[in-house]
């Protein structure tokens, strides 16, 4: 085995995970722009995926868990892309009413 | 582990619902392309005629067994086949039953077949998260619960308060589901299932202690609260609900005040309360933190408020804050397997909570006209003059959710502060002691200070006068599921010992304990509430 | 050797003339006007030359949506098709169910998978009554 690719372990990937959970995070506290933040979104939920797939992973203990974790991975993809539809026909009507997607001009309801 | 034909089988009425909500939209598509007033009663009638028929199959089917017994049927892969299942399967649809006939004015006339489609498919999102005993399934359920809210949101509404109040609840639940996903990532990690009875088991071997995978379990609760905090509305993730109740019509507050709140209470009872319990100390200080801050938020908030949506807002938070104490004792009791009062208070307080709230709002929308809703409380003046049964309606529900004597809501309040107190006197631990005395006197100043702003909406319709009449176009349907959920309120105040009775049979049910003999409708009660 | 790749050069095969059966079909039976504006390199209906901050047309949004929901839907087949003939696929775990005495078979995974595409058919069927694919 390539001593490069073997010394790459499951907590590696989780690493991967939580970067991008805090990435997808702070974008979505951070940018102003609609589709900004459902890409933040996007991050955080494939942060989450990364992790169920190195959960699932066969390395990681001994008896074997299958494919539940890709298959976890499979349906939050599309959830994603069913939020994704949905967050665009919200974004559509908010730029119909207050002809921007900057979110920070949805001030009006406080009290 | 095995989705098989006895899934297929149970889940009949979710899949009968979903098909005749699927049937709403296409049959609609397909042969009334342009709907008038007609075809909206149509359609909502077979709305309200397929909730029933759910509900009727989900009494009648094989689950019968299920109703008569406390616990059948174990280890059908990601099934909850018990009684608390069944229990809030019909919570969610009798409460669905009332919100379809409250919609049945709401909205446009182009649009009827939509709305009350999703409608129908959020209250499926419900049932399925209450059979769910399995982490995939969970958060599809919840999800199947939320992507309908977003849409009923903004459906056919085109003023930028609406839009500000759909933007605002999307973002912030789609990053609350994030984090929930992110937070039973570390749950499957751990146990290395997503079944809830697995995860239970491994959580229960193996204590943080150990090292390893556990010591994500305290990382993995707090997403899992990130999360469902949401859901119901309780601090510091409760930031939204006034603006958005506020943006939307009171059609649509009193369905993001019952459905998400029934949904996330029904996960945190089974994932928090039952899965969880083996955090120890963290896991009851967390939910007792975040109780005393939810109510306190709630309620002093909700005592300057002006907007009638506003107010129920907090009230909504407030009534959050409650329910997590049933949590809070749940988690702090030893030992977790007996039956504690702690999760059958929760379900009790969430049964009597859903109809006050959804009572106030039906008749909310009733006394509203489609153009024009009731936005402040000062518009209320005068309404026990011109809509006797209306005021006496909302003045019914008023007082339940503030836990006055002879009404649902003060029984709720008693199983809530009771076993807190219980729980507090009956232990050896000093720590546990001072903080559940603490926990149920904060609940009990807090139901003071509630009942001045439920007793001020009281006022405002019987002892001020008005200058000019509400519209109160709201219609029939808004009507008769205001009074059926004011009658359901005095029912159980009346006669509070059936339902008692049945939330114990859910706490035992979910927490896998065979009924004891001998539990009766008449010793229920005083074993609860003493 | 040469039977082993014989599947491999029928694929190719069948995909050629997959394509340009429907090449030539539309060929054959298409209309076939000419124009100024028929004769535009395409660019979805869209001047092809144009600047870059242009706004595009929110028809398109409607389309791309339900494109991409149709798309990734079709995300689900792809396990199917997999376990339909893996050795540790369907069979193995309707052997596995059927030592543990459940009801699970083979018809069960299709019935599925049948009626998860007539799903997908509906929400076609909507869409298409909705108008979603003409463009007014």
């Amino acid at each position: 085995m390539v001593p490069l690719v073997a010394q790459i372990t499951v907590s590696h990937y989780l690493v991967v995970g939580a970067v991008l959970f805090v990435t997808g995070a702070v974008c979505m506290a951070t940018k102003r722009n609609i589709l900004g933040v459902l890409m933040g979104v996007e991050l955080v939920l494939n942060g989450a995926n990364v992790n169920f797939i190195a959960f699932g992973s066969p390395f990681l203990r001994e008896h074997h868990l299958g494919l539940d974790g890709q298959l976890i991975a499979v349906f939050v993809i599309v959830l994603a892309a069913a939020e994704a539809a949905v967050a665009l026909a919200i974004a559509l009507n908010f730029y119909n009413n207050h002809t921007t997607i900057d979110v920070d001009r949805a001030e009006d309801l406080k009290g | 582990m095995f989705s098989d034909t006895t899934t297929v089988w149970v889940l009949w009425p979710e899949i009968a619902l979903a098909a005749l909500a699927v049937w709403i939209y296409v049959g609609n598509a397909l042969f009334r392309p342009k709907p008038n007033t007609q075809t909206r009663l149509g359609w909502t009638t077979f709305a309200a005629a397929a909730v029933a028929f759910a509900g009727f199959a989900l009494y009648w089917h094989q689950g019968g067994a299920v109703w008569r017994q406390s616990l059948v049927l174990e280890g059908h892969g990601p099934l909850a086949i018990d009684y608390f299942a069944y229990a809030m399967r019909t919570v969610a649809l009798l409460a669905g039953f009332l919100l379809v006939l409250q919609a049945s004015r709401a909205g446009e006339n182009e649009l009827v077949s939509e709305y009350l489609g999703t409608l129908l498919l959020a209250i499926v999102g419900v049932m399925l998260t209450a059979s769910a005993n399995e982490l995939i399934f969970l958060f599809l359920g919840l999800e199947m619960l939320s992507i309908p809210t977003y849409v009923l949101l903004f459906l056919g509404r085109r003023d930028g308060a609406t839009a500000e109040a759909t933007i605002k609840y999307f973002f912030l639940s789609v990053a609350s589901s994030a984090m929930l996903l992110y937070g039973f990532g570390f749950l499957y990690g751990m146990a290395g299932s997503t079944s809830l009875t697995e995860i239970r088991a491994a959580l229960e071997t193996s204590s943080a202690a150990d090292g390893g995978l556990m010591t994500m379990a305290p990382l993995a609760l707090i997403l899992v609260f990130a999360g469902l905090g949401f859901r119901i509305a309780a601090a510091p993730f409760h930031f939204y609900a006034p603006d958005v109740y506020q943006g939307a019509t009171h059609a649509n507050a009193s369905l993001l005040s019952i459905l998400p709140k029934i949904a996330g209470v029904v996960v945190f009872v089974r994932l928090v309360g039952v899965t969880m319990p083996a955090l120890g100390d963290f896991a009851w200080q967390l939910a007792i933190v975040l109780s005393i801050l939810t109510m306190t938020i709630g309620n002093v908030s909700a005592l300057w408020q002006t907007n009638l949506r506003r107010l129920m807002a907090y009230s909504s938070i407030a009534h959050s804050g409650y329910m997590l104490i049933g949590l809070a004792v749940a988690l702090a009791a030893s030992p977790a397997e007996a039956a504690t009062g702690g999760l059958s208070s929760v379900i009790l307080y969430l049964f009597v909570y859903v109809f006050a709230t959804l009572g106030a709002f039906a008749a909310f929308t009733y006394l509203g006209a489609k153009d024009r809703e009731v936005n402040r409380i000062d518009e209320l003046a005068g309404v026990a003059k011109t809509r006797p049964v209306a005021a006496a309606i909302i003045a019914v529900c008023m007082f339940s959710l503030s836990g006055i004597p002879p009404l649902a809501g003060f029984w709720g309040k008693l199983a809530l502060f009771g076993n807190a107190i219980r729980l507090a006197t009956n232990t050896e631990s000093a720590t546990l002691q001072w903080w559940f005395i603490v926990l149920a006197v904060v609940g009990v100043l807090n139901a003071a200070v509630a009942a001045a702003y439920y007793l001020r909406i009281v006022g405002v319709m019987y002892f001020r006068t008005a200058d000019t009449a509400l519209p109160s176009q709201g219609g029939w349907g808004a009507w008769s599921a205001a009074a059926a959920a004011a009658a359901m309120v005095l029912a159980v105040g009346v006669l509070p010992g059936r339902l008692f009775d049945n939330a114990q049979r859910a706490e035992l049910a979910v927490k896998g304990i065979a009924l004891p003999e001998g539990l009766s409708q008449a010793d229920a009660p005083t074993s609860l509430a003493k | 050797m040469a039977t082993a790749f014989l599947p491999v050069f029928l694929f190719v095969l069948a995909g050629l003339a997959t394509s340009l059966g429907m090449l030539s079909m539309g060929w054959a039976f298409g209309p076939a006007r000419k124009g100024r504006v028929k004769e535009m390199p395409y660019e979805s209906g869209m001047d092809p030359i144009h600047d870059a901050r242009r706004r595009f047309d929110v028809r398109f949004h409607l389309v791309a949506i339900a494109f991409v929901l149709f798309d990734v839907e079709l995300l689900f087949l792809y396990p199917w098709a997999v376990a339909n003939r893996h050795p540790e696929g369907i069979d193995a775990a309707v052997a596995k169910a059927g030592a543990l005495n459940v009801d699970y078979s083979r018809m069960l995974v299709f019935g599925e998978v049948m009626v998860f595409l007539a799903i997908l058919a509906l929400g076609f069927v909507y869409v298409w009554r909705k108008g979603v694919f003409q463009w007014r």
